[in-house]
């Protein structure tokens, strides 16, 4: 009959990190790549055909891949875990307690078969007992030799044709166990050709009195294999477990530093109750006694890890629900107590409640954090959670398999324990990556902030420029606005003083006339440091202004012809005054010299040599130069000249008996590219005084 | 000043420079058409005088001695609303006339104008127009464009045809030449410079209320 071998590993659950939600954990989230998870949030609805058979086969390879890994490992384990020589198959057993082969009776023995399922008898807690195998060594042994044990559980001690050829350690109390292989090499001399005898002592409080496979070959057969499970099943679990130990520290110094985040607290944990549970199950000898009491501490810490790995799950994926976590905790104080009491102090090795109650609550637990995982990809379909899904898959079929060997409906090792190798490797991917994007992140925020900061000093410096500017402006704006103050209160109430004065007695008109003049000759400068806005029309305009007192005393009439002129931002106060300049002596000249009763004022845009060009009339229907000109009209013209060099444009003056016209030409480019006064006075000199003085001369 | 009109229009003067204010008042009376009740140099003395009648027409310098022209012009234009009031400045410069007429002038002197000049800038505002200027023209072209700020200027813009009538005034163009370029009567346009007058007074109005409350002077709830 079949009986379950007793290795109380069960693993019916996985275990799985993951990652937390945005509400209750702050790096996990705030640092995670949470962003780039969230492109890949396609409606699966929508997605091509081919995408989506190629999301099926993902699914499919996903789910198989647990059939795929044990697969794996049983194929490993067949072709290195098991020596290459046939297995002796039967045995005599004999319940003892004799301590050495020559003690033992005669009689009494029976024939077991040996193997996993190979069982003696059913025992009560401290047993001990002999098997009696016979071997074949050959015509002639030699060199030397083995026996070897891939799993004997129990401890034994070994006698070779009565000679003691070892043992795995005392046989008193607390008794060893072995879950990993033991080899005994012995020297040929004890062997005789052929039929030999191996007499095994078993002693066990634990178990009953099995010892599984046993092989006895020459010891270069057995001892490639040994190597390969003492690796497997030693080494490997050392380093896993070494390794659960070195990251849950990390992640408990981590949790200690930042304590919102719950979920490195509970991953931790998980990680040092699952490498509890692996140490104490592989350690060879209990530290105390009875086993029962050592068996309730495991079989705690491996129920703590499944609670701690649900938590780990619920913070991770941001999950709140306080009900369900209140009964985890409750349920862990509960079930440990239990066990504590009924296999720590009542010393019961089996207790109902650890096969019945505890561990297939555990096996629950695991399930229901892998429905939370799928649960939480559907909804967002999210790269992390589905490595953490298949983990977690992974780890749940394992354990279940696991589960079966232990009860003996099927043969082979137990693997949970490998399962620690992807957990920790997937958790390590996710905290690298996250640990890159928050890099990223920062990178990013620190390119973002000096770009901003670059660009913000660029607009205080444009905004400290236009200031000084504004400043600047408005400094001369004030100093304007003294000047005129005092223009204004000062030599032009004076003039208008003496000018009331001067009129009210007839012997002073000539005075009158001059102080008239002044005045006048003050308003036009005064109108010339106002700003004109670019508009040369009102700068005409205003000199209209000016001038028309004495061109309706002279009672001539002012044909005036000031279309529409583009706007000249140059247009500064000393061009205002230039041209205006021009346009008064033009008038001036013509009142005086002309004799006209008409005068014509007139300003357009041209299209001339060079570009357009702003073009300024004044012309009258006199006599023109030839027949009445002044003294100093030559000079007043040198000086127009000049004026309108600087000006940047030129002056054509064309005089017959018919009549005089003052052409001023101003190119509209010419205020950007203004000459030096300088060059200006060359360039008059050099053209538009020839050409006025050839134009004069006719 | 019609021949026929026998009752003279009375005139208010304030010009701290009593040489000129006597040669405005002689002006005036050479002119005939005028009778210059008050002339006085200083606001307290104009201050009193409005407040016990109203001319036909008041002279305002803006220096005076104990205080600002603006100021007397603002309050005899709220005291006596329609009042013709005329700023007298050696210049016609466009900073003081501008300033004269926020405050609500809506005339201006040069303080040498001959009499026959004074007579026609004031019979003008008695016959309900204002005169202008190029220059000041285009400072209120510049005053009316829509500002980007939020100022309440904008409740109170200029119709097409005063935007036309401002700008043709800017270039140089007469009254009469004005009107003949938009078929209208030389009465009509000073009207309309009036009325730009009289918005740029509301709008100086409110913007010094807003500007009042902007820097919490005055409680607007």
């Amino acid at each position: 009959m079949r009986r379950r071998s007793r290795d109380r590993r069960r693993f019916p659950y996985s275990a799985v990190p993951g990652k937390p939600d945005s509400r209750a954990r702050p790096v996990l989230c705030s640092i995670a790549g949470l962003d780039a998870t969230a492109a890949s949030q396609s409606n699966p609805a929508r997605a091509p055909a081919r995408v989506r058979l190629g999301r099926l086969v993902l699914w499919c390879a996903g789910l198989l891949a647990p059939v795929l890994l044990i697969t794996l490992l049983d194929r490993s384990f067949a072709a290195r875990g098991v020596p290459p020589v046939p297995r002796i198959a039967a045995a005599e057993y004999l319940d003892s307690n004799a301590a050495l082969p020559r003690e033992l009776p005669a009689a009494g023995w029976r024939h077991v078969e040996l193997g996993y399922a190979a069982a003696a008898p059913a025992a009560d807690a401290a047993a001990s007992g002999w098997f009696r195998i016979a071997f074949d060594a050959g015509a002639a042994p030699a060199g030397l030799w083995s026996v070897y044990l891939p799993k004997p559980f129990a401890n034994v001690a070994l006698f070779v044709n009565g000679e003691f050829v070892g043992d795995g350690g005392p046989m008193a109390e607390p008794i060893p166990r072995h879950r990993r292989p033991l080899n005994f090499t012995f020297p040929a001399r004890l062997l005789h050709p052929g039929e030999n005898l191996l007499e095994v002592r078993v002693v066990t409080k634990t178990w009953g009195p099995i010892i599984g496979q046993i092989y006895v070959a020459p010891a270069g057969q057995i001892a490639p294999v040994y190597g390969f499970m003492q690796y497997m099943l030693g080494t490997v679990k050392q380093v896993l477990s070494m390794a659960m130990f070195v990251v849950a520290l990390i992640m408990a110094a981590m949790f200690a530093l930042r304590r919102r985040e719950g979920a490195f607290g509970w991953f931790s944990l998980m990680l040092i109750f699952w490498g509890i549970h692996i140490q104490m199950m592989e350690m060879p000898r209990a530290w105390f006694d009875p086993p029962a009491r050592w068996e309730s501490i495991q079989g705690s810490a491996i129920g703590l890890y499944s609670i701690c790995a649900a938590m780990f799950i619920l913070r991770y994926l941001g999950i709140e629900r306080p009900r369900f976590e209140r009964f985890l905790l409750g349920w862990a104080v509960f079930g440990v107590g239990m066990l504590l009491l009924l296999m720590g102090v009542l010393g019961q090795p089996e207790p109902l409640f650890y096969w019945l109650v505890w561990m297939p609550v555990s096996v629950a637990i695991g399930f229901y954090q892998l429905a939370l995982l799928l649960q939480a990809n559907f909804r967002k379909p999210d790269a992390e959670v589905k490595v953490l899904a298949l983990v977690s898959w992974l780890g749940s079929v394992v354990a279940l398999r696991d589960g079966l060997v232990d009860f003996g409906i099927l043969r082979g090792h137990l693997y949970f324990t490998y399962m620690a190798a992807p957990v920790l490797l997937v958790f390590a991917a996710i905290l690298l990556r996250r640990f890159v994007n928050a890099l990223e992140e920062s990178e990013r925020a620190k390119n973002a902030l000096e770009l901003r900061v670059a660009e913000k000093s660029r607009e205080l410096e444009l905004n400290l420029g236009r200031l000084k500017d504004l400043e600047r402006e408005q400094a001369l704006s004030a100093e304007r606005e003294r000047i005129m103050q005092d223009m204004h209160d000062g030599i032009g109430g004076q003039l208008v003083q003496a000018l009331a004065i001067a009129s009210s007695r007839t012997e002073l008109a000539p005075i009158e006339e001059s102080l008239r003049t002044c005045l006048d000759e003050l308003r036009i400068m005064i109108d010339s440091i106002e700003p004109v806005d670019g508009d040369l029309g009102s700068v005409l305009g205003t000199l209209r202004g000016r001038m028309s007192r004495r061109l309706s005393q002279a009672g001539v009439d002012m044909r005036w012809q000031v279309g529409d002129l583009p706007v000249l931002p140059q247009l500064g106060p000393k061009h205002v005054l230039e041209i205006t300049r021009i346009v008064q002596e033009a008038i001036a000249n013509a009142l005086k010299h002309s004799g006209a009763k008409r005068i014509g004022v007139a300003a357009r845009t041209e299209q001339g040599a060079q570009g357009v060009q702003i073009v300024v009339e004044v012309s009258d229907e006199g006599g023109g130069f030839g027949a009445q000109r002044g003294e100093g009209t030559g000079r007043g013209i040198a000086g127009m000249q000049r004026r309108a060099a600087w000006l940047g444009g030129r002056l054509h003056i064309a005089s017959d008996p018919s009549g005089t016209t003052v052409r001023l030409e101003l190119p509209l480019a010419a205020p950007s590219k203004q000459p030096t006064p300088e060059q200006a006075l060359e360039h008059g000199r050099a053209s538009g005084a020839g050409l006025a003085h050839s134009d004069l001369v006719e | 000043m019609k021949p026929g009109d026998v009752r003279l229009r009375t005139v208010y003067i304030v010009e701290d420079d009593a040489v000129t204010r006597q040669s405005l008042c002689e002006r005036m009376r050479a002119h005939g058409g005028f009778k210059v009740d008050v002339a006085v140099g200083s606001c307290a003395e104009i201050r009193a005088a409005l407040r016990q009648g109203r001319p036909d027409v008041l002279l305002a310098d803006l220096g005076l001695p104990d205080g600002s022209g603006l100021d007397v012009i603002a309050e005899a234009a709220t005291r006596h609303a329609g009042l013709p009031i005329m700023v007298i400045t050696v210049f016609g410069d466009e900073r003081r006339v501008v300033r004269a007429i926020k405050a609500g002038a809506t005339g201006y002197l040069l303080k040498d104008d001959p009499t026959h000049e004074i007579g026609a800038a004031i019979q003008l505002l008695l016959d309900g127009g204002s005169p202008i200027s190029p220059a000041i023209a285009r400072h209120l072209i510049r005053l009316f464009q829509p500002l980007p700020a939020q100022t309440p200027a904008a409740d109170n813009r200029l119709t097409a045809r005063e935007q036309e009538v401002l700008s043709l005034a800017a270039k140089g163009f007469s009254y009469a030449e004005i009107a003949q370029m938009l078929a209208l009567s030389a009465n009509t346009i000073a009207s309309y410079t009036k009325h730009i007058y009289e918005k740029l007074a509301v709008n100086s109005r409110s913007e010094a209320i807003y500007e009042a409350s902007r820097l919490g002077l005055i409680d607007r709830g």
